[in-house]
This record gives structure tokens, C-alpha cells and sequence, in this order.
């Protein structure tokens, strides 16, 4: 208990020195205002968003478009990587295409899909789903083809169905890297969600923090940064504990 | 064998031109392959093309240096010192969830349009796996070794130069790699999102000329750069590190 509470203050310690010392240079007027606001100051700015509603509009705005793409991107990955992982043919075929596409940036993609879709929320949530839909889809094909020969060799001793050896075999050996695929997924869809909000300069957290630096608010800049930092760290939270969940008769 | 990768790129060009030759087809959104095409010789060969690349390498160059420069040091430190690590680790927590471009606001305010704003977004990114696998590279050396190193009254600064560095460097280039990964397209998002320079606002140029064949152009050239550059460092780690055996033969 005691060397528990121990590990918390140590880790708390040096963001503790670093916000105190920070307070203190900027009321002695050491820091240049223009752009660093006072924790005070940005801690206001946060509770005053909060309460004024701007903060759950904006944060909803952006976690619906990502999850919907991301959505999008998983099941297309996941189906797409089964059908290119369990066929040979298809793998050679497909695979030199995908390494090439997958080595593009998907936001070199945003003016292309301006070109075709306009600066509409469809277009944000297609640029979510093309960009992450790479770690899926990779990750499945990766899982699918590295299942153990010899279960291959029990699935085909026990006469299975096709469609029995993928629900029974390879999509649980593929599981692992299909997992850790999908987590980087949502990493890369906050990524592209936060870049297309500012292009399109929409009301999710990515415009508003490029609307308050253009108006110079540093302190709601912050705290916009701050809340899309928690955003990103709640949705990896979230993603982990589907994953230990999914992964628990590994462990034993 | 190897020729049956190309037949799916080759029979969607084939098909998109052909579509392109029906009435009603929407040639001023999705241009032709052809159009396309010259569009890439045009603009390869006014130099604009390459003037943009070389803007968008040198800040993905300097950003990267600069992550090294801090992510490295900082790296071996928290990862030789489990003090260290256990106090670091409530500010690394707070910020690396932070995604890189979520800073572009805010490199804006403080620095401007320019290179310099767009390095430091980039080094921003590619700290955390650079910092990353430093840190896993100075836990993993060989205890032995630091103990050999102790036992032949190396000081300290000597220690680091002449057993930890070495021992970790073929590590400590696989986390340039994945940062030279995140750093090129980091750069590309920064002129896409804000940033009036490099590949990246050529392409949003384009778009906002409407043209088509030349941001398809741009995409086209942006996946081989980042392919050629990834292809150059791959080739350069199996190099230099040759003369690793024992990490070589668990690749």
C-alpha cells in the first residue's frame, strides 16, 4: 500500500515541478504570452468549454466521423484480409498493389477526395477509412497466412467446410495481429480525423484548435490539445481492454 | 510468377482509360491515365516537381535530426536508470497520446509559415519511436558487457561511447527507420493541413485548380519517394550492419 502511494507521487512528481514552475515564470512575465498561457489560464478555458456545452459538441462531432470510419475500415479489412490471406492465387496477385498503396500518406489523399467529394463530412470519414483501413487489412492477411500447417492439416483430416476452417481456425490464430492492427487503426483515424477537420475547418476538436490559434486563444488552443491528447487516450484504453478481453484464453 | 502482382494495377489503368473514352464520363474529377502521365513528365521536368520534394525532405531531414538528437539521449537515459524512468513516465504519459498533428496549431502560432514550424511537428512525431526503441535498446545491453566495461575502469562517458552505443546501434537504426517512416509522412500532412510549401501544397495547389490529372500525379510520386527512401535506409541497415552476427541471424 505504502510503496504504491510511493509510485504515484513519483510519477506525479516532475508534471507537478514542471506546471509550478511554469505558473510562476509566466506571472513574472518571463514567458511570451502570445502563445504560452498559464496552466490557470488553460485549466479555466477547459472547465469553461465544459460547461458551456462547446466541449461535448465538438468532442461527439469528432469521435462519431472516427468511430464510423474506423468501423468501416475494420470490417472491410478484416473481410478483405481472410479472402487475400486464405488464397494463395489472390495473394500474389493483390500483395505487390497493396505494399505500394499502403506506403501513401493517407492525407496526401485529402485533395484528391476534395476533387471528388468536396469539403463535406463524408469526405473526412472516407479519408478515415482509406487510412485506416492498412493496418487491418495487413495485419489479418499477416494472421491468416502465418496459421499453423499442421492445424491446416487437422482442418483438412477432419473434412471441414470452408467457411468452417476460417470461423474456427484462422480468424482465431489471426486474431492477435488482427487486434493490434485495429488498434493502430484508431490511432491513425484520431491522426486523419483531427487533419481533415482542420482542412475542412469543421466543428470538431480539429478545427477549433486551428480557429483558436488563428485567433490567437492560446488558451483554448491548449486545452483543445489536451482534449484530443484524453480523446486519444481513452479510445487506446478502450481498444486494450477489447483486446485483453478477446485475448484471454491466450494467457492460461 | 512475380509478373502477376502487376496485372491488377495494369488491368485498373487499362479500364480507367477506357471508361475515360465513354460520353459522360467525369474526366474533370477523375482525369485519364494518360493525362495523368504527362502531367508527371510536365511537372518533372519544369523542376517544380523536384524543387517541392527537396522543400518537403529538408524539413522531414531536420525534424528527424532533431528527434534523434533529443529522443535518443533521453531514450538511454530513462532506459539505463529505472529512477529515471519511473519519474519520466507521468509526463511521457501525458504527451504521447498527443497526436503530432494536434501540435500544428500551435507550431503555427509560435513559429509561423515555414520549414522551421513544420520540423519541429515532425520532430514531435518522430520522437516517441526513436525515444522508444532507444530506451529498449539501452535495457536490452548485455549485462555482461557493462560489467566488463566497469571491471576495465572505463569512466563513464567512455562506457557509453565504447560498449553502450555500439552494442545498441543496430537497434537504435531500426527506430530511424520507423522515425523516417513517421517523418516523411508527417511532413506531407503538415503542407497538406497548413504549411505553403513542399509536396504536400502542391497537391492541395492542385486541387484547388482543379486539376485532377496533376494531384493524382503528385499521390503517384509521393508513394514512390516515400517507397525509394524507405527502400535506401533498408538497404543502408543491411550495410552497415553486416558485421553484426549475432542480432543479423535472428532477422
Amino acid at each position: 500500500m505504502k510503496h504504491a502511494v510511493f509510485r504515484i507521487l513519483e510519477t506525479i512528481l516532475l508534471p507537478a515541478i514542471i506546471l509550478t514552475l511554469w505558473q510562476f515564470a509566466w506571472s513574472r512575465g518571463w514567458l511570451p504570452r502570445l502563445f504560452l498561457p498559464a496552466p490557470g489560464e488553460i485549466w479555466m478555458s477547459l472547465t469553461r468549454i465544459a460547461e458551456s456545452g462547446e466541449l461535448a459538441l465538438a468532442a461527439t462531432d469528432t469521435a462519431l466521423r472516427l468511430l464510423l470510419g474506423w468501423v468501416v475500415a475494420s470490417l472491410l479489412g478484416i473481410a478483405l484480409g481472410i479472402l487475400v490471406g486464405s488464397n494463395r492465387f489472390a495473394h500474389r496477385l493483390l500483395n505487390p498493389t497493396l505494399e505500394f498503396v499502403r506506403s501513401l500518406p493517407a492525407s496526401a489523399l485529402i485533395p484528391l477526395l476534395i476533387l471528388v467529394m468536396g469539403l463535406t463530412d463524408q469526405m473526412i470519414v472516407v479519408v478515415i477509412a482509406l487510412g485506416s483501413l492498412w493496418p487491418v487489412l495487413l495485419g489479418t492477411i499477416a494472421g491468416v497466412r502465418a496459421v499453423d500447417p499442421r492445424l491446416r492439416e487437422v482442418a483438412a483430416g477432419l473434412e471441414m467446410s470452408r467457411a468452417r476452417i476460417i470461423t474456427r481456425i484462422a480468424l482465431p490464430a489471426a486474431l492477435p495481429d488482427m487486434l493490434a492492427g485495429l488498434r493502430l487503426g484508431l490511432t491513425l483515424a484520431l491522426v486523419l480525423c483531427v487533419v481533415a477537420e482542420m482542412i475542412t475547418m469543421s466543428r470538431g476538436l480539429g478545427g477549433q484548435i486551428l480557429l483558436a490559434s488563428r485567433n490567437f486563444r492560446a488558451a483554448d488552443l491548449f486545452a483543445g490539445i489536451l482534449v484530443i491528447g484524453a480523446t486519444g487516450l481513452v479510445l487506446d484504453i478502450c481498444i486494450g481492454a477489447i483486446e485483453r478481453w478477446c485475448l484471454r484464453w491466450q494467457r492460461s | 510468377m512475380r509478373a502477376l502482382g502487376f496485372v491488377p494495377p495494369a488491368l485498373i489503368l487499362f479500364a480507367w482509360q477506357l471508361c475515360s473514352l465513354l460520353p459522360g464520363f467525369p474526366v474533370q474529377t477523375f482525369s485519364t491515365p494518360a493525362d495523368v502521365m504527362s502531367a508527371l513528365l510536365s511537372s518533372l521536368l519544369d523542376g517544380s516537381l523536384l524543387q517541392a520534394t527537396g522543400e518537403t525532405f529538408q524539413a522531414t531531414v531536420c525534424g528527424l535530426s532533431l528527434a534523434i538528437l533529443f529522443g535518443v539521449p533521453f531514450g538511454f537515459l530513462v532506459g539505463s536508470l529505472p529512477r529515471a524512468d519511473r519519474l519520466a513516465v507521468g509526463v511521457v504519459e501525458v504527451l504521447r497520446p498527443v497526436p503530432a498533428v494536434a501540435v500544428i496549431p500551435l507550431a503555427l502560432l509560435m513559429l509561423g509559415f515555414g520549414s522551421s514550424m513544420e520540423s519541429v511537428v515532425v520532430a514531435f512525431a518522430a520522437f516517441w519511436p526513436v525515444m522508444i526503441v532507444a530506451r529498449t535498446a539501452a535495457r536490452s545491453v548485455d549485462e555482461r558487457l557493462v560489467e566488463v566495461a566497469k571491471a576495465l575502469e572505463f569512466s563513464a562517458p567512455e562506457r557509453f561511447l565504447k560498449f553502450l552505443l555500439p552494442a545498441a546501434l543496430r537497434q537504435l537504426f531500426v527506430g530511424f527507420r520507423l522515425g523516417l517512416g513517421v517523418a516523411l509522412v508527417v511532413a506531407v500532412t503538415v503542407e497538406v493541413a497548413v504549411n505553403p510549401q513542399g509536396l504536400g501544397y502542391l497537391m492541395t495547389g492542385a486541387q484547388a485548380a482543379l486539376r485532377p490529372d496533376q494531384v493524382l500525379a503528385f499521390l503517384v510520386w509521393v508513394g514512390l519517394v516515400g517507397w525509394m527512401a524507405n527502400a535506401v535506409v533498408a538497404l543502408a541497415e543491411v550495410r552497415l550492419f553486416r558485421w553484426d552476427v549475432v542480432d543479423g541471424a535472428g532477422r
